[in-house]
């Protein structure tokens, strides 16, 4: 019967029987040396990886808006690229936005009130954060209730944006005498706001953020703001006007 | 500086090719008991020296060495063969049982050793372990990852299928 001591002696014997070793120790060396040197080109890969994805995440962050801890936190907006694109007969603009955005388009001339629920008002919104996160656009015909939106005296009552906050009339908008502005909200919200005139119309836009202006995200709302500004495409003469009263 | 560092990385490379010197040829033999086959044991004991190297700087002590060689090669064996998955294949077409002729214990070693060969890699390691390095259980324990009781029945359960394997055998 086969006991330890004769498993100890045919280990031994046949560790001992096998040839001797080739016992090559530079070429080990060497092997042992160049995975070290492997190993620390790896590391350094994976090092400059990591720290490249997260400069291009931390730009991504800046580049979009970042949504408030209040009242409603939600998901931001994941894409900063407005692909999308709405067209307002209505008002004679067309405005990019975000992909995953809705759109309600204006059903009736605007009476000079800005609401996420007014009818009178397009409106762009974030489907998850809806009257917390949006896009307004409205326009009425330069004469009635407003002359320039250059002078913030002239600019109609919109229901929003009353209270002040930093504004200026900057370099204009698109050639157009403009008004920009941000805006404190009630519930600890904000906005921005631009309204200009061509010779002919007078424009609001309007985006409400669930952020007031001295957020931190603030400026980054301010930058998404100006970049939406750029998509827009102004034509005032297609523009719906309300019928001549009699 | 240069010089100093030049110095540095001669000292490390006399003292890398010292420390395989020492332990080289131990660790082929371990390795070759548990794989039966050399040039896989002298492939295993040169991959896990080189794994070694790149914790040199914590293993100064040689003793320390060739337990943490020893720790690696019996690692580096059970993934040889988990890798491959080719293990009890390669063993029953490879290694099989001789013909008992000629020079008895020879046979019974070359029996003895293939049967080893075809046991779970754990029982194997064990049995190596303990009866050819002369580990006690707690030191076999420790590079098994495991407890010493779990250690024992590991060798008690290969030693049943050794003795059941090799009945009848001349000794």
């Amino acid at each position: 019967m086969i006991d330890e001591h004769n498993v100890r002696e045919m280990l031994q014997r046949r560790a001992n029987a096998a040839p001797t070793p080739t016992v090559d120790a530079p070429k080990a060396t060497r092997r042992a040396r160049r995975r070290l040197f492997a190993n620390g080109v790896i590391a350094m890969v994976a090092v400059a990886a990591i720290a490249l994805a997260g400069l291009a995440s931390i730009d991504e962050i800046r580049g979009g808006p970042v949504p408030a801890d209040q009242p409603t936190p939600s998901v931001k907006p994941k894409s900063t690229r407005f692909t999308q694109r709405f067209d307002s007969p209505l008002n004679g603009l067309s405005i990019g936005y975000p992909a995953g955005w809705k759109t309600r388009a204006a059903t009736e001339p605007w009476g000079g009130k800005i609401a996420f629920d007014a009818p009178d008002v397009d409106v762009i919104f974030d489907p998850k954060l809806r009257e917390h996160l949006y896009l307004a656009v409205a326009s009425m015909p330069l004469g009635s209730k407003w002359d320039s939106a250059s002078r913030q005296q002239d600019r109609p009552s919109l229901g929003l944006c009353d209270t002040g906050g930093a504004g200026g009339t900057g370099n204009g908008f698109q050639g157009n005498p403009a008004w920009f502005q941000d805006c404190y909200e009630p519930h600890g919200e904000g906005g921005h706001i631009v309204l200009f005139s061509t010779a002919t119309r007078g424009y609001v836009i309007y985006i409400h953020v669930p952020d007031k202006p001295q957020s931190p995200q603030q400026a980054r709302y301010a930058r998404w703001f100006s970049e939406i500004l750029r998509t827009v495409v102004l034509s005032p003469d297609e523009a719906v006007n309300p019928p001549e009263s009699p | 500086m240069p010089g100093t560092m030049a110095q540095r990385s001669t000292v490390d490379r006399d003292r890398l090719a010292d420390l395989y010197v020492a332990h080289a040829s131990e660790g082929v033999r371990l390795a070759y008991l548990l794989t039966g086959d050399w040039a896989v044991a002298e492939d295993l004991v040169q991959e896990a020296f080189a794994r070694l190297v790149g914790r040199f700087r914590h293993l100064r002590e040689p003793a320390a060495f060739g337990a943490y060689l020893r720790r690696t090669i019996v690692n580096l064996a059970t993934s040889h063969f988990r890798h491959r998955r080719v293990e009890r294949a390669y063993l029953e077409r490879e290694v099989a049982i001789p013909r008992r002729e000629g020079n008895p214990n020879e046979d019974l070693d070359e029996a003895m050793h293939a049967v080893l060969l075809r046991l779970p890699q754990r029982q194997r390691a064990a049995i190596v372990l303990r009866f050819y390095e002369d580990l006690s259980d707690t030191q076999t324990a420790e590079i098994l990852q495991c407890s010493a009781g779990t250690v024992r029945s590991l060798v008690s359960r290969g030693m049943t299928t050794l003795r059941k394997e090799l009945e009848g055998m001349p000794r």
